[in-house]
């Protein structure tokens, strides 16, 4: 049993070391790792965001730009889409002013684990007092930040090899024109927008946008199915549809996600975009 | 349910309290408890497969009673007709679906059968409750069990028969219990027995392979996917590798010592599982190491009944490499472990082929070491890439992407970093024999604990399911 003291007694110094050491010296992120590292600094931060981003990995390409002059934050999660990051937003019950929805990736629907391992882990209550316990502070991830300088932007500058950009590119082309579910996307749709009421009703603006894909998916079946959906949701309860780029060709990597040369084009045309909205209806976007 | 979920937590809390009662009634009741308990663990996730438990215990039970009861004529009958139920159930569940896909259409099966068995689904454990269903038939055969009692009753040897096969800290993953070594220690139990110290350093050090080793290397291992891999230079792919490697041994490793650490806790010794396996320095002396439940289950049940090494060389061999690629099909049921016994076996036929009687006299040596690890961690990939001509494209990229630049940013530090206790574990063992060290480890060793400890509430990756689950 003396031993098991010793371990105990050991254990408690590192921990309460490391608490001290948070308390102390604490991390201020700009680059997340994972979706629930980025999810959590939205939920768990002591200031609000005005705008908030939601989408797909597709958004990651705004990540480290500078969208507005004041405060975002970009609430992209790969692997699933809009529909999670409003999810958040609403069980987070941090509105903001303005929520730009990215359309893309809408048909990956509500990633529920992430969404439970946020708000329904026995955790989730110490979070905020025990900083430990937000991914954000993961030891070794922790350290890591604090001595390299992060890497701001979340886009590659090349394409990968022919023999994988080949196959990326078919493959997406192949997922990108059948619609999966239209039954399930539909109802997904349906909870999505009553979220979005009940958003509004809370004084958040709403505003939709896409971001350019490959030249060769940007008309295909389940773009266009998701455009038209939004597009007609947004005329009727008057919200903006920021349309993309028709003018420019934007190269991908993988049929999905602009290269950084692309994605420093559209950014610019993005921001324009917004500016007009800006001038037009929203002077405090800007 | 995981033991890595706080579901978990909570019925091991509740479980421990009411097998420790200090009440007659429920001290009396300890074996019944723990089956109870089993049931609901394993029934948590899909309780339709509880039905399949319970029959495999049942059939299990009663041929093993008949066995017991039986005259020596009939009972020779009754073992093979008992092992072969074990291994249809097996074949059913598991192997259905491989053999409907691969010649289904040979055998004119109705789209209607063929679909149906294409979407059986796979009962979790499966393939560690059957072979313990025929340990129990063979050492009951071969006399191996005692029984605390003359005659046990029927009722006295279904519920023997029943926490034997469904304790639940190795009726998932193992390790695989052999019935003459566990049924000699059901009894009843008492809290002041337990030895916290062993209970302790096994759950810590499982839970940190686990959580901090195999779960943070997970992330980093799922890149390993085709076509992904090929846009990987080859030196970022052989680090995947190495990186698959170390997950691979913390994930079932970190397993088998939470199930030691648990059977402990209610006062049962299951069998040791690992023993340093990447030291091994010859394939024999790595089957000696690695899931030493399965590789001794494989000898004392298959390999000796074949015959062994007692019917010459040739039959040695045969019966070798039967045991490899039987033991690699009961990993999956997909013809890449097949592949992957096949190829162990045929590694330690040449190995055997070569050393011969020095094989066993071999000493450790640093080449051998480096050999039989990389040819492993090789292989490993065949667990990930199920997929023959994908475990192949890996190859032909690892020698045709010397073009790609080199990769080197957190991905590729955190492989080393998660990586580096299991290479300490490894050296432990390499410096255990040094009295200097042995004896200094044993005073300091509590901070190791202590660090493992810290490390899994400060460093865990995401949850992730254990790997050896899907066997």
């Amino acid at each position: 049993m003396k031993k098991i003291k010793l371990i105990f007694i050991s254990f408690s110094i590192l921990i309460t070391a490391y608490l001290l050491f948070l308390a102390f010296l604490p991390l201020k992120k700009n680059v997340f790792y994972t979706n629930d590292e980025r999810t959590e600094e939205y939920v768990y931060a002591k200031k609000d965001f005005p705008i908030v981003l939601v989408g797909s990995s597709l958004s990651g390409a705004f990540e480290g730009r500078h969208l507005f002059n004041q405060p975002y934050f970009n609430l992209f999660l790969p692997f699933t889409g809009c529909c999670t990051g409003v999810e958040i937003i609403r069980n987070a019950h941090k509105y903001p002013k303005f929520l730009l929805i990215e359309v893309n990736q809408f048909h990956n629907g509500i990633d529920s684990s992430l969404i439970k391992e946020i708000f329904d882990s026995p955790l989730t209550r110490f979070k905020n007092q025990v900083p430990f316990l937000q991914k954000k502070n993961k030891l070794f991830p922790n350290i890591i930040d604090r001595l390299k300088k992060p890497v701001g932007v979340n886009t590659n500058n090349s394409a990968p090899p022919a023999i994988l950009y080949n196959k990326l590119i078919l493959s997406t082309q192949k997922e990108w024109h059948i619609i999966p579910d239209k039954k399930k996307m539909l109802a997904q749709f349906i909870h999505l927008t009553s979220t979005l009421d009940y958003l509004r009703s809370k004084g958040t603006t709403i505003l939709f946008y896409e971001v350019p894909m490959d030249s060769s998916v940007n008309q295909s079946t389940l773009l266009v199915f998701e455009r038209t959906l939004f597009e007609q949701y947004a005329l009727k309860k008057g919200y903006t549809y920021i349309l993309p780029d028709q003018t420019d060709v934007y190269q991908t990597g993988d049929g999905l996600h602009m290269l950084e040369n692309a994605a420093q084009r559209y950014f610019l045309y993005f921001k324009d975009q917004i500016n007009k909205v800006a001038g037009k209806t929203h002077a405090q976007l800007k | 349910m995981l033991f890595n979920s706080f579901v978990f937590l909570f019925f091991l809390l509740i479980t421990f309290v009411i097998y420790y009662l200090p009440v007659g009634v429920v001290q009396r009741q300890q074996v019944v408890i723990l089956i109870l308990a089993s049931f609901v663990f394993y029934a948590y996730q899909k309780p339709v497969l509880l039905l399949l438990l319970l029959f495999s215990i049942l059939i299990n039970t009663i041929f093993s009673y008949s066995i017991f009861k039986k005259g020596q004529l009939r009972v020779k009958a009754i073992l093979l007709l008992g092992v072969i139920f074990n291994l249809l159930i097996l074949a059913f569940f598991k192997y259905g679906p491989l053999i409907a896909s691969t010649i289904g259409q040979e055998l004119s099966l109705k789209n209607g059968i063929l679909d149906f068995i294409l979407t059986i689904p796979l009962p979790i454990g499966i393939s560690f409750y059957t072979f313990e269903g025929i340990s129990l038939l063979l050492d009951l055969y071969t006399g191996k069990i005692i029984f605390s009692e003359e005659k046990p009753s029927f009722y006295s040897h279904l519920k023997r028969t029943a926490f034997f096969i469904s304790f639940f800290p190795h009726l998932i993953a193992g390790p695989i219990l052999k019935a003459r070594e566990f049924y000699p220690q059901i009894d009843s139990k008492r809290f002041d027995r337990i030895c916290w110290v062993e209970v302790v350093k096994k759950l810590v050090t499982g839970f940190f392979l686990k959580m901090v080793v195999a779960d943070n290397l997970n992330t980093i291992t799922e890149t390993i996917r085709y076509p992904y891999f090929q846009g990987f230079s080859s030196l970022n792919l052989l680090l995947l590798l190495f990186g698959y490697s170390m997950q691979i041994f913390a994930d079932f490793a970190g397993y088998s010592l939470i199930a030691i650490g648990l059977g402990l806790l209610f006062g049962y010794e299951l069998p040791k599982n690992f023993n340093f396996p990447y030291i091994a320095s010859s394939f024999s002396e790595f089957w000696r190491r690695w899931h030493i439940s399965l590789s001794t289950w494989l000898r004392d049940y298959l390999y000796i009944s074949l015959g062994g090494n007692r019917k010459g060389e040739f039959r040695t061999y045969i019966n070798l490499f039967i045991v490899m690629l039987l033991g690699g099909l009961w990993h999956g049921a997909s013809w890449s472990y097949a592949v992957w016994g096949s190829m162990h076996g045929f590694f330690l036929l040449i190995e055997r082929f070569i050393l011969k009687d020095r094989l066993s006299q071999q000493k450790r040596s640093f080449i051998g070491m480096i050999y039989v690890f990389s040819t492993v961690s090789v292989l490993w990939l065949l667990f990930k890439l199920t997929d023959f001509s994908y475990f192949l494209g890996y190859f032909k990229a690892i020698f045709e992407n010397n073009h790609i630049q080199v990769k080197f940013g957190i991905d590729q530090v955190s492989i080393l970093y998660y990586a580096a206790p299991v290479i300490l574990y490894h050296l432990t063992y390499l410096l255990k024999d040094k009295e200097s060290f042995s004896l200094w480890f044993s005073k300091v060793d509590y901070l190791g604990y202590a660090m493992m400890l810290f490390f899994i509430l400060v460093d865990s990756g995401a949850q992730g399911k254990f790997i050896y689950f899907q066997f």
